[in-house]
């Protein structure tokens, strides 16, 4: 009986080491831990898999950028979709890399997250189809057109009805959760919806060839860009000079990565060796992102009227109640210097 | 052993083997028609398997089966059949029950229903016509099976320890009613039992069977008047008889 | 007020408390951790959303009802099928018992993709995985009840003279009515699940699972708990209807009498008095 009462409280004083242990470590401000004396700064990725969008990250930190400015830069990969604001209001990152729409959404719900940098500067979002297959928006009475559940296609698919003269019930628009190219080169919908760069990498890997692309704003829908780095307003307010550091050093890697493209998809693969898709996925993706990113001169730069129209297309399709001024939104405060 | 001009049923010379040993070794036994016959004799004596033999369930290595002279080896639906488990059917009510050997066959008929809700009236179950069987007790149940054997309408009972599961005091009703069905409707019983008092009570012959191999060691003429009531339990004949049987049993009790 | 009304009302009564219980429980979680809206809303605050957005979610939920109940309809009669197939044949049995078993171990997930490709983003898919989830329990049980049937009765049934086919109907397939019930109460707890992973994978009607994705997608974290809350909802009401047929199919189980009286006249039958001792 003894020796159990012991064994028991054993247990008992490692459980709760183990589980304060995991609660600290999971708790501890990103400022407190330095390695070497750099900063570490978490940025969390939009998706629950690493990809070719981490490219500039990860240059970054190969070529130094970020040491030099004293930062030690890990990224994290969020559990799901949708959850990059969360985990930063939730104290689980410092820097987010997510959709323009999930900062209006973040606002909406009462987190104070905004946008310090674009990453994109255009809407890349289109219509894709089938290798040779032409896409004339305003034949798509009766066709099917695959969509995913994120904001951004809702925001997108009035455009896209609109240009085609048709009401939602006369579309069929199958939902798809993870993939919709696969079921378009299987022949199983006319048409896919996506952003191009990740459409056309997955057409050409895994064809050879190049899919027939259509983008959303050569029939009308706003030009604004797709992803953005973010940050929580108080953690930015604490460590404003991490978060310039931090953007300044990435703007370099940016520049980099677009000038050396196989150089840097090789130093993106060696950092994440085991990742899906490979080379040629990897390459044709980051080759496909660099004209949305703009010209080299306004790399990262964001414009108030970009939020406007985000707000509206999200209010204008039911999704946001109430559009709020773009600079609850976004700040350019920490690109500069 | 009694003979009748035209025995109800026969076993002939019956031999059943299992697994290289004898079960039954030539086991003749005749039964007349009315007759009451028990078997008494120690566990593992094959009593199960000479019914198995005599309700055509199993076939005999050798022997015969017959049925007021005709063979009827190795058929079955000749005879009615009833054992220590109730074997009622938990979704069929009591009628329902009872008419259960109509049912498998032919198709049970509302007559078929009629007969048997007056089989239950008459002895005591006329207010459980449609209960379910988990809502009587042991010994309720055990008469539903009775009377599904008797409503069969095929005049040979074999009966395996019937009231074997139930209470001493259960067990005594049902032998006085048993007997009483037996008087009323005159039919052939073969009948097992452990129980040397119940075999006396009962039967007209008691058998005694030996171990293994299981053949018919003694039948006991049981000349007690009928009809038999309580008294006759106490009755210095009973006592007699019970020596009797008693002594063949100890005899055959050494392991063969 | 009579029993039965009375035990209903006892029942309801026991099931709203438990309700509350859970969402007592939920708000307290959230105060105790200091949880905001956008982390995990309130219960009254899901409920409400349902309540509002009801025209949103009718249509949802009749969707997700559909390619619930039609592929529970599938699975079961599958799994009723299959265990009597296999209780009939050792050889049977043995050929693909292994097969059913490792079709469990497989991911429902992982299978849900290839299937959106085979058979589409209709019905069909969401069909195929609920009956996956559904028919496997409903196998075991019925093979199971078919394999415990008391051997005697069978004999029985043989010395009255019935042939094998007659008894079978009679005897076997009835006695698999209640294991082929606690088949179906497990089944249909599930059954929701399957219907939610086909809508994810890919699907042309809108239904709650899909709903969940969207709602997720722009923090709406109200409209997410809401439908899961409609989800749970199906679910448990699965369970209650199975048990409610389980019910009126097995009667012998909860009543005493059947509700059918047998039509008797007793004028003409002379009781037999002689051993009428106690209703023993």
């Amino acid at each position: 009986m003894r020796r159990l009462a012991i064994g028991i409280a054993v247990v008992a004083t490692l459980t709760a080491v183990a589980v304060t242990a995991a609660f600290a470590s999971s708790s501890r401000p990103a400022s407190a831990s330095r390695s070497n004396s750099l900063s570490t700064v978490r940025v969390v990725f939009d998706w629950p898999g690493i990809d070719f969008e981490a490219v500039p990250l990860t240059v970054g930190n190969a070529k130094g950028f970020y040491k030099k400015a004293g930062l030690n830069v890990q990224i994290v990969i969020p559990p799901s979709t949708s959850t990059t604001v969360q985990m930063l209001a939730a104290g689980k990152g410092d820097i987010g890399f997510d959709t323009t729409t999930d900062v209006v959404f973040g606002q909406q719900a009462g987190i104070d997250v905004k946008s310090i940098a674009n990453y994109s500067q255009n809407n890349n979002w289109g219509l894709v189809a089938k290798p040779g297959k032409k896409i004339d928006v305003t034949k798509i009475k009766g066709k099917s057109i695959g969509i995913f559940t994120d904001s951004w296609t809702k925001a997108m698919m009035p455009y896209v009805l609109k240009a085609g003269h048709v009401t939602s019930s006369q579309v069929k628009q199958p939902i798809f959760s993870s993939d919709d190219i696969a079921p378009l080169l299987a022949g199983k919908i006319d048409l896919a919806t996506n952003t191009l760069n990740y459409a056309i990498a997955q057409v050409q890997s895994g064809t050879g060839k190049k899919p027939s692309v259509l983008l959303a704003t050569k029939f009308g829908a706003p030009n604004v860009p797709v992803w953005v780095y973010t940050g929580m307003t108080s953690w930015l307010k604490s460590h404003g000079s991490q978060a310039k550091k931090f953007l300044t050093a990435t703007r370099k890697a940016f520049a980099w990565s677009i000038a050396h493209p196989s150089a840097a998809v090789k130093a993106y693969l060696r950092a994440y060796p085991k990742i899906g898709g490979g080379l040629k996925y990897s390459l044709d993706g980051w080759k496909a992102t660099i004209p949305a990113l703009g010209p080299k001169s306004s790399l990262l730069m964001q414009r108030a009227s970009e939020w406007r129209q985000v707000a509206h297309a999200l209010h204008s399709v039911g999704l946001l109640k109430k559009p709020l001024s773009p600079s609850r939104y976004f700040t350019n405060a920490y690109l500069k210097g | 052993m009694s003979r009748a001009a035209n025995p109800r049923v026969t076993v002939d010379d019956v031999t059943v083997r299992f697994d290289g040993a004898l079960t039954l070794d030539r086991l003749s036994l005749q039964i007349g028609r009315s007759e009451f016959v028990s078997i008494v004799g120690p566990s593992g004596s094959g009593k199960s398997t000479l019914f198995n033999v005599v309700s055509g369930l199993q076939r005999p290595d050798s022997g015969r089966v017959l049925l007021d002279g005709q063979e009827v080896t190795g058929e079955t639906g000749h005879v009615g059949y009833m054992l220590q488990k109730d074997l009622l059917i938990p979704w069929r009510t009591v009628v329902g029950n009872i008419v259960l050997g109509a049912a498998l066959t032919r198709g049970a008929r509302s007559r078929d229903r009629q007969e048997a809700a007056e089989l239950a009236s008459r002895y005591g179950l006329g207010e459980f016509l449609d209960h379910y069987p988990h809502a009587l007790s042991g010994g309720m149940r055990q008469r539903v099976a009775l009377m599904r054997t008797l409503a069969l309408h095929t005049d040979v009972l074999l009966l395996d320890e019937p009231f074997g599961a139930l209470d001493s005091q259960t067990r005594l009703d049902m032998q006085l009613w048993l007997l009483s069905v037996y008087e009323d409707l005159e039919v052939t019983i073969l009948f097992v039992t452990h129980d040397v008092d119940e075999a006396i009570l009962l039967s007209d012959r008691v058998a005694v069977m030996s171990g293994r191999p299981g053949r018919i060691l003694a039948d006991l003429p049981i000349r007690l008047p009928r009809p038999r009531d309580l008294g006759v339990l106490t009755s210095p004949e009973f006592t007699d008889l019970k020596r009797q049987v008693l002594n063949l049993l100890h005899q055959t009790a050494v392991p063969a | 007020m009579s029993a039965f009304l009375r035990k209903t009302v006892v029942r309801l009564a026991l099931a709203a408390l438990a309700i509350g219980l859970i969402f007592g429980v939920w708000n307290l979680v959230i105060f105790a951790f200091h949880l905001k809206a956008y982390a995990l809303p309130t219960p009254q605050a899901s409920v409400s959303a349902i309540y509002h957005r009801w025209s949103i979610f009718q249509p949802l939920t009749v969707q997700t009802v559909k390619e619930t109940a039609y592929g529970f309809g599938i699975g079961a009669a599958i799994g009723f099928l299959l265990g009597v197939f296999m209780s009939a044949s050792k050889t049977v049995q043995r050929l693909i018992y292994p097969a059913l078993i490792t079709s469990q171990a497989v991911p429902i997930v992982a299978i849900a993709a290839p299937l959106a490709i085979l058979f589409g983003f209709g019905l069909l898919p969401k069909l195929v995985i609920v009956a996956w989830v559904v028919f496997f329990p409903v196998v075991v049980n019925v093979l199971d009840g078919l394999a415990h049937v008391d051997r005697d009765l069978i004999n029985l049934a043989r010395v009255m003279g019935a042939k094998r086919t007659r008894a079978f109907l009679a005897i076997q397939l009835p006695a698999t009515l209640s294991p082929l019930f606690s088949g179906l109460k497990i089944g249909a707890t599930y059954a929701v699940t399957g219907a939610v992973i086909g809508e994810w994978v890919a699907s042309a009607q809108q239904g709650l699972g899909t709903y969940l994705q969207t709602a997720n997608a722009s923090l709406d974290t109200t409209g997410v708990m809401g439908a899961t809350i409609m989800l749970t909802a199906i679910g448990v009401a699965s369970f209650l209807l199975v048990m409610v047929a389980e019910v009126v199919a097995t009667p012998w189980r909860t009543r005493s009498t059947a509700r059918r009286k047998t039509r008797f006249s007793r004028e003409n039958v002379l009781t037999h008095t002689d051993s009428q001792t106690s209703t023993t």
